[in-house]
This record gives C-alpha cells, sequence and structure tokens, in this order.
C-alpha cells in the first residue's frame, strides 16, 4: 500500500465513521435531522436538541468510539504478537479478567460516585494482567515460545470459568450490583457518562500512542525471531511490554465500557486485508474501522428494537459470529 | 492395566459412589437425619422428612448423577474420536448449543411439555455439534483444537445472542428463559423417566462400542485396514455424544467442563483402553456431579448456586493442568 | 474495499428509515408546543426542559432535599412500581410507566392512556414531556431526568408503609386524599381480622409463601403479599419459625424441601408467572393442614406484591373474600 493509497482510504474511513457519529446523534427515540445536530454542535440549537445530543448521546456515542477503537487496536496487537489471527483480548480470557476484577471490586467495597472512575479501570487492570499472565504461563512451550493452541484454549476455558464466577458473585450480591454484573456480562455498554468518559479517553489515547509507537517493532514481529532479533529488537522485551499494554488498553476500557467480543478479532483481520501489513497503516485503519463498527452495532441496537433497544454486544455477536465461522474455515 | 487390578478399582469406585450416594442424600436445606434417608432406601417408613427425601432430594441426586454419567461419556467419546484429549461438549459449544437454542423456543412456545424440551435440547446438540464438527473439518488443519474450540465458542455466543434478542423483542423477560435452563432445581421422577431411556440406551451402545473406540482412537488407518467402517462408526459416535449431551442438558441444564475433565482423570488411573475408560467414567462423572449439586445447593444455603458456575470454578486449576499438560496440535 | 463501503451505507441508511418510523408511533406531546416553552422558559427552574408553562408549584422537601414540583401534575412519569399506586390513586395522570407497574392487573384502567418506558431510555421519557418524575433512588440517570422534570425518589423501607403513602399523596398535593383513605383502609383490616380471629380463633397463624421461578420466599411483615396486612393491621400470629428467619431481613428465600417448617393454619401463596410449581404435586405440600383444610389462598403475584393503596385494596378484598367466605 503506497502512502497515497493510505491517506485516500483513511480518509474515506474517517468520512464513514463521521457520518456514522452523525448518524449516532442524529438517529434515536427522537429523530434529530442532521442539519439540526450539527448546529446544535456548535451550541446554536434548540435547548431540547441541547440536551438530547449532549447529555444523553455524545457521551455514549464518544465511549462506543473509544471502546470499539481500543478493542480493534488491542487485538491487532495481540495478532501480531501471537501471530496468530484468531486471538482477540475476549478469546484470551482478558476480557474476563476485568469483568472478575471488576465483579469483585464493585461488591467488596462501597463506592462514592466519584470514586469509582477510577477504582474500576485499575481493578479491571489488575484482574485482566493477573488472568492474562496465568494464561500465557500456561501456553508457554518448553523453548519459551508461546504455543498459540493453548493460549486459545486456556482463554475460552478462563473465560468460561470466569463468567460462572461472576455468576456465583451474582447470587450472594444485592440488588443494585446484580443489575451492574449482568450488564457487564450480557454486552451492554456501561459507561455511557462523562466522568468515565474522560477517563477511558485518557488511558486509552496513552496504550494507542504507545501501541503506534511501536509500530516498526509490530512490522517486524512478522518475520522470524532470528531475522527480527539481528534486525537489532529486543525480542522478549518489546513483546511483554506490547501484549502488556495491549492488555491495559482493552482492560481498562473494557472496565468502564463492557466487554465486547469479536470486535478486536474481526476488525484486525479487516484492517490488514485492507491496509497491508505495514502497522503504521493498519493501526489506523484498526481504530477507524474498530469505532465506526462498535458505533454502528450500537446505533442499530439501539433503535432497531423500541424502546429498549438490543443490546450492542448482541448486535455484534449477530453479525460477527458468522463472519468469524467464515474466517475460521478459511483460516489457512 | 491388569485385570486384577481393574477389577478392585471398578469395586472401589462403586463404594464411593454408593458413600457420596448416601451423603448427597443427607445433606441439604432441610435437616434430615441419616436414619430417615436409610429409612428411605430400605423402605421402613415414613414420616415427612422421608417424604422430603422421596419427593425432591432423591430425584435431583439421581439426576445429577444421570447427567454426569453421561456428559463424562459423551466426553470420553469425543476425545476418543478426534484423537485430542481436549475434546468436550462444552468446551466445542455443543452443550451451549443446546441450550441457547432451549432458550430460544421457549419464548414462542411458553408451555413446552418435558417431551418437547428434550427433543429441543437434542435438536440444539446435533445441530451445534454439527456446525462446529463441519467447521473444524472444512479447511486444512482438520479437527485442530483451535478451530473446534474458537467455532465452538463462535457459535454458541451467537446462538446465546439470538436467543437473548429474540427474548428482547418479545418481552419475554430473562428471567424466563433463566428457568427454563435451571435443570436440576425441581427435577422430578417424571423428568427423569422421560429421559431414562434415552440415556440407558445410550450408555449401554457407548459400552458396546468402547472397543471399536479405542481402535479408531489410536489411529483411524489401523482401523480401516482391520476392516472397520470408520465412516459409519464416526456418525454412530457423533449421534451417540450428542444425543447423551442432549439428554443430560434436558435433565441438568448446560454443565461445563464434565466432559472433559472426568475422561481425562480416568485416563490417569486406567490407561487407553476405552472398555475400561468407560466404566470408570461413569462412575466417576456420577460422582463429580452428585458432589456438585450437593454443593450448589449447601454453599449458599438457602439459595441455590447455578451448578455449571460452581463447577467451572472448581474445575478451572483442574483444567488447567490439563491444558498444560496436554494441549495444542 | 468497494464491498465494505457498499455494506456500511446499506446499513446506515437502513438505520436512519427504520428510526423515523418509529418516532412518529411515540405519544409525543406536538412538536411546536417543546419549541414553544423552551423559548419561553418561565416561571419554573429552567432546567426543566419538558416542562410547561405558567404551572403552579410548591417546594416539596423530598430524599435529595428541596425541589419544585409542581401543583398539579398532569404528566407524571413513574419509573418505580412501588410509587404506582399511590400516584394513581391519589393524581391518575400517568403518562408513562415501567415494566413492572405493566405487569399489574390492577392498573389497567389507569394506564389506558400511558406509555410503557424503557427506564434507560431518556428519549422515550423526555419525549412524554413529563412535568413530575419518580424513580428509585438507585437509577443511575437520576441526574439526567432532573434535567427533564422534576426528579423526585422514596427509598424504600424509609418510612413505613402507609406513612409513605401518604408522602406520596403529599408529592401530588393530596395529603388529605391519602390521609382519609389509610383511615378507611385500616379500618376494614381490623374489621376484617376481628371476623377472621372469631372464625379460625384468636391464635390463628398466618405465613406467606412465594414461587418466583426455581426459588421460594418466605416473607416476614413488610414486604408487601398481603403481609403488612396480616400481621401489621389484624394482627394474626407468626410461627416462631417464620419469626425466626424471616424478620430480619423481611424476607428469607427457602428451598421447597423445607416448606413444611413453615406452614401455617392459614397461608398465603402467591406466584410469579412461570415459576416452578413442582412442589404442589408432591405430598409434603398435600399433607399440609392449611392445603388439606383449603385455607391456602393461592394468587397470582403480579398483583399481589405491592404495597401501594390499589394492591393492598385488592389484597384485603381477596383475603376477606377467601378466608371469609
Amino acid at each position: 500500500m503506497t502512502g497515497n493509497k493510505f491517506r485516500l482510504y483513511s480518509l474515506i474511513l474517517g468520512v464513514i465513521l463521521f457520518s456514522i457519529v452523525t448518524l449516532g446523534l442524529s438517529v434515536g427515540f427522537i429523530t434529530i435531522p442532521a442539519l439540526e445536530v450539527l448546529k446544535t454542535l456548535f451550541k446554536m440549537g434548540s435547548e431540547q436538541n441541547d440536551f438530547i445530543i449532549w447529555t444523553l448521546r455524545m457521551p455514549r456515542v464518544i465511549m462506543t468510539l473509544i471502546l470499539g477503537m481500543s478493542l480493534a487496536v488491542s487485538g491487532n496487537v495481540l495478532q501480531t504478537v501471537t501471530k496468530n489471527d484468531l486471538a482477540d483480548p475476549g478469546v484470551l480470557g482478558v476480557n474476563a479478567g476485568a469483568g472478575l476484577g471488576v465483579t469483585l471490586a464493585y461488591m467488596s467495597m462501597d463506592f462514592s460516585k466519584t470514586n469509582i472512575v477510577y477504582a474500576l479501570p485499575l481493578l479491571g487492570f489488575i484482574g485482566a494482567i493477573l488472568t492474562f499472565s496465568i494464561t500465557l504461563w500456561m501456553s508457554k512451550n518448553k523453548d519459551g515460545s508461546i504455543n498459540v493452541d493453548k493460549l486459545i484454549l486456556v482463554g475460552i476455558g478462563s473465560a468460561i470459568s470466569f463468567s460462572g464466577a461472576m455468576i456465583v458473585f451474582i447470587s450472594s450480591a444485592g440488588r443494585e450490583d446484580v443489575q451492574f454484573i449482568s450488564k457487564w456480562l450480557s454486552g451492554n455498554i456501561w459507561g455511557d457518562k462523562w466522568p468515565f468518559v474522560y477517563i477511558a479517553l485518557l488511558l486509552s489515547v496513552i496504550a494507542i500512542a504507545i501501541i503506534y509507537f511501536k509500530s516498526h517493532v509490530l512490522n517486524i514481529m512478522g518475520l522470524d525471531d532470528i531475522t527480527a532479533t539481528s534486525l537489532g529488537v529486543d525480542l522478549k522485551r518489546e513483546r511483554k511490554l506490547l501484549i502488556l499494554t495491549s492488555v491495559a488498553l482493552s482492560s481498562v476500557v473494557v472496565s468502564v465500557a463492557g466487554a465486547i467480543s469479536f470486535v478486536g478479532l474481526i476488525i484486525p483481520h479487516l484492517s490488514k486485508r485492507l491496509f497491508g501489513p505495514k502497522h503504521q497503516y493498519n493501526l489506523i485503519a484498526s481504530m477507524l474501522l474498530g469505532s465506526s463498527f462498535l458505533t454502528l452495532a450500537d446505533v442499530i441496537g439501539r433503535n432497531i428494537l423500541q424502546p429498549q433497544g438490543l443490546l450492542p454486544g448482541i448486535v455484534v455477536s449477530i453479525i460477527g459470529a458468522p463472519y468469524f465461522l467464515y474466517l475460521i474455515i478459511k483460516k489457512q | 492395566m491388569l485385570k486384577e487390578k481393574f477389577k478392585w478399582l471398578i469395586v472401589g469406585l462403586s463404594l464411593l459412589l454408593i458413600i457420596t450416594f448416601l451423603v448427597a442424600l443427607s445433606h441439604g436445606a432441610a435437616d434430615i437425619s441419616f436414619q430417615e434417608v436409610l429409612a428411605l432406601l430400605l423402605n421402613e417408613y415414613e414420616n415427612e422428612n422421608v417424604i422430603i427425601l422421596r419427593e425432591m432430594r432423591l430425584p435431583r441426586v439421581i439426576a445429577s448423577a444421570l447427567a454426569g454419567m453421561a456428559l463424562s461419556v459423551a466426553g470420553a467419546y469425543m476425545q476418543g474420536m478426534t484423537r485430542n484429549p481436549l475434546a468436550s461438549p462444552s468446551l466445542f459449544g455443543i452443550t451451549a448449543g443446546a441450550s441457547a437454542l432451549l432458550s430460544f423456543t421457549i419464548v414462542f412456545f411458553v408451555n413446552m411439555t418435558y417431551y418437547h424440551i428434550l427433543l429441543v435440547c437434542l435438536i440444539g446438540s446435533i445441530g451445534a455439534g454439527g456446525l462446529v464438527f463441519a467447521i473444524s473439518n472444512a479447511g486444512r488443519q482438520s479437527l485442530s483444537n483451535q478451530k473446534t474450540v474458537l467455532a465452538g465458542a463462535a457459535v454458541s455466543t451467537m446462538l446465546y445472542a439470538l436467543s437473548d434478542a429474540i427474548a428482547l423483542s418479545y418481552t419475554t423477560s430473562k428471567q424466563m428463559t433463566m428457568w427454563a435452563n435451571s435443570g436440576l432445581i425441581g427435577v422430578n421422577f417424571n423428568e427423569i423417566m422421560i429421559v431414562l431411556p434415552l440415556l440407558v440406551v445410550g450408555l449401554i451402545i457407548a459400552l458396546m462400542y468402547s472397543g471399536k473406540l479405542t481402535l479408531i482412537s489410536i489411529d483411524e488407518e489401523v482401523a480401516i485396514s482391520l476392516g472397520e467402517n470408520v465412516k459409519q462408526l464416526k456418525t454412530i459416535f457423533f449421534f451417540l455424544v450428542t444425543m447423551l449431551t442432549g439428554a443430560a442438558i434436558a435433565l441438568s441444564g448446560s454443565i461445563v467442563f464434565v466432559g472433559l475433565i472426568v475422561p481425562h482423570l480416568v485416563r490417569k488411573l486406567v490407561g487407553h483402553d476405552y472398555k475400561l475408560i468407560l466404566p470408570v467414567s461413569i462412575l466417576l462423572g456420577a460422582m463429580v456431579l452428585m458432589i456438585m449439586d450437593l454443593l450448589s445447593r449447601t454453599i449458599n444455603a438457602p439459595y441455590e448456586t447455578s451448578i455449571s458456575a460452581i463447577m467451572a470454578i472448581c474445575s478451572y486449576p483442574l483444567f488447567l493442568y490439563v491444558v498444560k499438560q496436554k494441549g495444542g496440535r | 474495499m468497494k464491498r465494505l463501503l457498499l455494506f456500511i451505507s446499506t446499513l446506515i441508511l437502513l438505520v436512519g428509515c427504520n428510526s423515523t418510523n418509529v418516532a412518529d408511533n411515540v405519544n409525543v406531546v406536538e412538536d411546536s408546543s417543546l419549541v414553544e416553552n423552551t423559548e419561553n422558559n418561565q416561571a419554573t427552574s429552567d432546567e426543566n426542559i419538558g416542562s410547561s408553562d405558567e404551572k403552579e408549584t410548591f417546594i416539596y422537601a423530598s430524599e435529595h432535599g428541596d425541589i419544585e414540583v409542581p401543583s398539579d401534575p398532569k404528566r407524571i412519569v413513574v419509573l418505580d412500581s412501588s410509587a404506582s399506586g399511590s400516584l394513581m390513586l391519589f393524581d391518575g395522570s400517568i403518562v408513562g410507566h415501567e415494566a413492572w407497574t405493566a405487569g399489574n392487573d390492577l392498573f389497567a384502567e389507569y394506564l389506558k392512556d400511558s406509555t410503557e418506558v424503557s427506564v434507560d431510555n431518556l428519549e422515550q421519557i423526555l419525549a412524554l414531556n413529563p412535568d413530575l418524575i419518580v424513580t428509585s433512588p438507585y437509577n443511575e440517570n437520576f441526574e439526567e431526568l432532573s434535567l427533564i422534570a422534576p426528579t423526585v425518589s422514596f427509598s424504600y423501607g424509609r418510612l413505613n408503609y402507609l406513612d409513605t403513602i401518604i408522602e406520596y399523596g403529599k408529592l401530588v398535593n393530596r395529603e388529605e386524599e391519602a390521609r382519609a383513605w389509610v383511615t378507611a383502609y385500616q379500618n376494614e383490616a381490623k374489621n376484617v381480622g376481628n371476623a377472621i380471629k372469631e372464625k379460625y380463633g384468636e391464635q390463628v397463624s398466618i405465613s406467606v409463601i412465594e414461587a418466583y421461578g426455581d426459588e421460594m420466599y418466605l416473607y416476614g411483615d413488610n414486604w408487601g403479599r398481603g403481609t403488612q396486612i396480616v400481621y401489621q393491621e389484624m394482627n394474626l400470629v407468626m410461627t416462631d419459625a417464620v419469626k425466626e428467619v424471616a424478620l430480619t431481613d423481611g424476607y428469607y428465600s427457602i428451598s421447597s424441601e423445607v416448606i413444611g417448617d413453615y406452614a401455617a393454619d392459614l397461608m398465603i401463596f402467591a406466584y410469579f408467572k412461570g415459576s416452578n410449581m413442582a412442589f404442589k404435586e408432591t405430598e409434603t405440600w398435600k399433607n399440609l393442614e392449611a392445603v388439606q383444610n383449603n385455607q391456602v389462598l393461592e394468587v397470582p403475584a403480579e398483583s399481589f406484591y405491592m404495597t401501594g393503596p390499589i394492591t393492598l385494596n385488592y389484597q384485603l378484598e381477596q383475603i376477606k373474600g377467601f378466608f371469609l367466605d
């Protein structure tokens, strides 16, 4: 892919993203025509529209963007580092670990509204890192390389076990906690308020920046180990760093937003097919595609079934699973 | 394993089974003494507690044992068939498929009889199993762990998502579908009777074919050269697995990891001959699930804790161990 | 790439078209009046987007502090089912309600002109142009709701059940009616209670059980399902077994195995739709004295579990009708 093609495609994706965001802000129980949306964005619209867009819809749309973007980037990195197309934070048990951490935290401590915003990502991250360390440790071959089969098995097994654990906690939890946990488990986007958006934005931007900065390292990782090392890359250290960052990325966002599977799996695939193997390019694509896809799924979900809406996790599963199955068949 | 040793193993396990059975019967929400348990079994006398035992606890314990047997045998067959020590109904998405289809159908047919429930579970098992096997067979790495497990996860996630979506759009609350899937809670003899013939037939067939299973588990080529119709056998095995799984789920709801863990433990005890593995799996499977059911009844009394969740948590360390040893291909 | 574009554009179009249709079906106040109202922005606080103009208001002391509410609310959205009965009986102008309220058949008449809303769908609530919102204190969107209309919550159990009803009456400016209702209800309950004691004996005991899905619950003296009536108003006896477990938390989850332990002379058995009723076939159940004497009042729980005046009236009616026939 040439630089020009990249710029063109990115522009197209950017436009698509923009229209999806506009769609998300305009469509809803009360549909606001696009022109009004633009006016309101510049604070020139009616008070009611201002309320709807800025207080109700904007935080959710932005959170969804962040979540989609983070899951996609995290999946992209994991796939590159593990050299396996079928890796993603959900499959590797990262999301499940974050969920368990968050559940335990939520239940054992009594948070005032403000503390929660900081505590959740932290505990989610701890949960995810612990889980992923176990997963990684379990999948090491004797020579230290990663056995991807084991990785996936342990990941899925952990995901199953941990949602089981979360269910056990639900049955002994108080009413408010149950609501939160079941919302979380069922693929709902939970933290659609401004405080959560700020923190998710902050953390994800930092993580993605770190990752993007390492694009050239990621490019090299696609090669075999000997070539890579001879190119001056300290493989062990870089692998650790990248994995850590991508687990951090997905776990902190997932802890305030909710866990959605398949995004981190499918989007990197598409990104690489469309934008080629250069990570300087396909990471951008992952960001754009990931945020577009999830936001679109959320918009569809919210509007296809009035008034309660279909959870974005469900929409993603219904769209994503068949495509994923198709991928499995096509693989190799 | 030597024949002598095996005989003693069977005897020992059978004794353990009986003990487990008695322990499971004697513990629960109601405070019932051991004498009363004996009274029930020996048909001595009847008082309130004995009636409670007979009507509520006994069917439940029996059901858990039956489900345990069925799932363990299904798992053993899957592992032999695919020559993959990590094959199991839950990991390959079959259990989830059956229970998701049940949630799905309950929305449309709120008043299903138990026969219907059983039928739906069977269809779900066969459907999900077929889909997963087909997908993982296609392409080059036939039946690799990766593909099958991922296909299983994908199929079950999709089915669950669909059933959620339908439930929401028909304003059937999630509660309703959860109740349909709760299985062991409130199971009675009627339900057991409906499922029992299928289970018994399945187990007998399983035992009968154990020799063939051993052949296939070693090497298909060898089996063919010995004159076995491998294709036909594999088809029979496929239906056997889905039948047993479907029946187990109709009885107990979706329970994970049983079909993975039990055969593996059994293999550690008796080696690789399925003629030995299967009977022991039956005994051990029954025991494991009776214990799990006991835990789900007592761990957070008086609340019922999901048995699948308990199983998932308890077997996690074992699961990790199994993967560490045998994972990957 | 082209396929992707096509796919995405199709989806966007689909979504765009679909939603305009939906918005039309909503029970929305005319768009023009909304615009007018927001521009006029009169007497009430300028944070209330959906407020109508020129309404009389008064200050109500709510859980969250003093809040200005309309003196004669005409568009109430009730998101907390424990408030539904009172609001309906004393004011009656409900325009939006949530699922649990919808499930109570007793409310059908009152809800004829009301739309069922999803508690989380703030836009739908906004579209109803409410002038008062009542919700649960756990609602995570409380602040946003307050921006739509004056929003009030009532923590369950803060006041006793009758004072709570009076509070709701105060909220909609009908305190007199509320108090009158309470007096009448208490009198009737006392009379029925005395009649029951006459018929079954001074020390007659009663227990209240419920089937919810696969679970069974036992209730204390303050958790709906008729418990307030039989234990607090009529002073019927609660068995020791029940006292031991149900009074601390107000309710107690039991396994069907131990139903016998909590039986009493008279029993009320409420069941939610779709619950597992297998235990009714058992001898354990059939051997219970109350069952054999046909002294078990069986009622669908959806209309029996609340503690608002409409449901309380119904509970009292049922109890009177069944136990005193």
